[in-house]
């Protein structure tokens, strides 16, 4: 009994620090779409193993026949795959892992 | 190895002779008999009596289109040698009938049920012939695993043909649990026969989660396959993902890279870790400690956090690629992982030891949920629950994967069987799991994480298999056409396990289940897949 009242004090309150904020560096988040550094090779597309990344035609998008990348957060499983094969380096990912929104075509992201 | 390799391949044949038609190497470690069907029941009695074979798993296969038929394989393992043994046979569409082995080896029940529903089929002679993976209100003629059934198919319902144990007498109280639950835990349903307080019977209903993964890997390339595999489990997702990259390394004969080999063993070992610790903190649920739940949610969390600094995500899911790691670590994440556990170890010591040290607490555990040693061998129950029963099998040590041939540590064994001696197996095994991550990072050298496999022809096959934290965990994979997934078989440390625990509950009080359960924590999606 002692010995227990003595680890509960000593573990103290764990939950009064505040949540944590940033995410750690390695953490896969949101993704950052540079749409004009995109080739339009579709590498992303075909490695993507959810099928939540897709070019797709757009106004914009100069460089690959009219076309821009989306992706979907309704699928993304940020493995971070497509940001591994891109061949013009247009896509890298963020620490961002806040992306709950009221609106499922929010969750859509397009190339900037 | 190679010279006992033969002389151990040579002594099989000599065993087996005239009962096999032909035999054939599949990889370094497993040779494969083909026989006709109706030899099947006497090869296996003689590879599982006679030559101390174990069986690692059961997998059925719809060939058709390059053979002409179906095909069941059996693995054996060998744990003296390091080797595999598959025996094969072909069942024609014509007669889908197999002699059934259940009745004589227990272990083969629920395969046998399995490779019934899902592919059409039939054990001949089988005691149960209640449907297993597919419920009871699945139509009987319609079997998924068959190539020719599209996994996107809608199928109507028929009515249930579930069965539950029928009682007589006035006395017997039914009680039924589930598949949903009061807390968030996964679906399973239970049906207790009780007499007053104590349990006569228990039925387990599981599959609630068979959501056909191993039918939607079908047909994926062997790289997206992965996340597949990463996502049968929750907590044991990096468990599936190494025995599914080594069941691929496997089929393309490669040997990945030696760092990669370490950092597959220390990562293991860490998932092992939470699991346990977690475990551990929550059997005290079972007995109202809550200390000691929250206690072991705190460390967990602790590991989890540190999971997602050095691995960037909480489960471990996306760090193992084929062929090795996707990513390296760095000297400064060695030393968190190091200062990390140091500190876990020593708080979990000191919270063990609190447990162990509670008379309520061990009152509760002692002689309570009991699975014999016998019980366990005859159902080839395995990790924990294994060896807190006497089985002393744990597939790091007996066939060693990943880096765990270079890493020493024991393995804790216990003879009773009850709860406390799962929590216990549990509690020494952290404390050697910390000893491996300790070698792991004083023996790792720099070099390369990760290696190109070569093309796979098709029909080549491999075995991965993985000590989860719920214990051995066997991926069988058929290469097809294209590096293409042909067949996927998923046997996870559950699947073995489950028949075991409605065995180990009847002569206990209602009230005690949680606690048994609790004991053996076994998921259900890795189960149901
Ligand atoms: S992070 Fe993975 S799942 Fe998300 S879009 Fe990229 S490849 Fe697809
Ligand atoms: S891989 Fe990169 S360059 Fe290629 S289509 Fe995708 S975003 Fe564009």
């Amino acid at each position: 009994m002692f010995e227990i009242i003595r680890r509960i004090w000593k573990t103290g309150v764990v939950t009064q620090q505040p949540l944590v904020l940033a995410a750690p560096p390695r953490y896969r988040g949101k993704l950052i779409i540079d749409q004009a550094d995109c080739s339009g090779c579709g590498r992303c597309e075909s490695i993507c193993p959810t099928g939540a990344i897709r070019l797709q035609p757009a106004p914009g998008g100069h460089k690959t026949g009219g076309q821009k990348i989306v992706v979907s957060y309704g699928k993304c499983v940020f493995c971070g795959l497509c940001s591994e094969v891109c061949s013009g380096g247009a896509i890298s990912q963020s620490q961002d892992y806040r992306m709950a929104t009221r609106q499922k075509n929010e969750l859509l992201q397009y190339g900037g | 190895m190679e010279k006992n390799r033969r002389l151990f391949i040579s002594r099989l044949k000599q065993t087996l002779t005239g009962k096999y038609l032909s035999v054939d190497e599949i990889s370094e470690q497993e040779t494969e008999f083909l026989v006709w069907k109706n030899q099947l029941p006497e090869v296996c009695r003689l590879l599982l009596e006679q030559r101390g074979g174990r069986l690692f798993t059961m997998v059925g296969g719809d060939e058709r289109s390059w053979t002409g038929t179906l095909a069941l394989y059996y693995v054996f393992a060998f744990d003296k040698t390091q080797q595999f043994v598959t025996v094969k046979t072909l069942v024609s569409e014509e007669e889908p009938t197999f002699p059934s082995l259940a009745a004589e080896f227990p272990a083969f029940n629920w395969y046998e049920r399995e490779v019934k529903d899902l592919l059409g089929l039939r054990p001949q002679g089988h005691p149960d012939p209640r449907p297993l993976t597919l419920h009871g209100d699945w139509p009987e003629e319609i079997h998924p695993l068959r190539k020719e059934f599209p996994a996107d198919e809608w199928v109507a319902r028929v009515e249930s043909r579930e069965a539950f144990m029928r009682y007589q007498g006035q006395d017997v109280t039914e009680i039924p649990v589930g598949p949903i639950h009061a807390g968030i835990i996964e679906p399973g349903h239970f049906r207790f026969g009780a007499v007053g307080d104590t349990v006569l019977h228990l039925d387990a209903r599981l599959f609630y989660t068979h959501r056909g993964l191993e039918k939607i890997s079908e047909g994926q390339p062997l790289a997206k396959a992965l996340f597949i595999a990463e996502r049968i489990c929750g907590v044991c997702a990096l468990s599936h993902a190494v025995a599914y990259a080594q069941a691929v390394e496997t089929a393309a004969a490669t040997e990945v890279p030696l760092r990669a080999r370490y950092l597959r063993s220390l990562f293991l070992e860490v998932e092992r870790l939470y699991n346990h610790i977690g475990d551990v903190g929550n059997a005290c649920a079972g007995f109202g400690l809550a200390v000691g739940i929250s206690q072991g949610a705190r460390l967990r969390e602790q590991l989890l956090q540190l999971n997602e600094r050095v691995s960037g995500h909480r489960y471990l899911r996306g760090i193992v690629a084929l062929g090795g790691m996707r990513s390296d670590l760095s000297a400064a994440e060695f030393a968190d992982i190091l200062h990390t556990l140091n500190r876990v170890e020593a708080e979990f010591q000191e919270i063990a030891e609190i447990i162990l040290s509670h008379d309520i607490a061990i009152n509760r555990m002692h002689n309570t949920g009991v699975l014999t040693l016998q019980q366990a061998v005859d159902l080839a129950v395995v990790g924990v629950a294994a060896r807190a029963s006497g089985r002393d099998i744990d597939v790091r040590r007996d066939q060693p994967y990943a880096a765990y041939d270079r890493l020493k540590f024991s393995v804790p064994v216990y003879p009773e069987g009850d709860v406390l001696a799962r929590i216990r197996v549990r509690i020494d095994e952290v404390t050697q799991s910390c000893h491996i991550v300790r070698q792991v990072l004083a023996q790792i050298e720099p070099g390369p994480v990760c290696c190109e496999l070569p093309a796979i022809a098709p029909h080549r096959r491999g075995i991965g298999w993985v000590e989860s934290s719920k214990g051995e965990t066997v991926h069988w994979l058929l290469v097809g056409a294209d590096e293409m997934v042909d067949r996927y078989r998923v046997r996870s440390a559950t699947f073995s396990n489950w028949p075991a625990v409605p065995l180990t509950v009847p002569g206990n009080i209602v009230p005690d289940f949680p606690l048994i359960n609790k004991s053996f924590e076994l998921c259900y999606a890795c189960c149901d897949r």
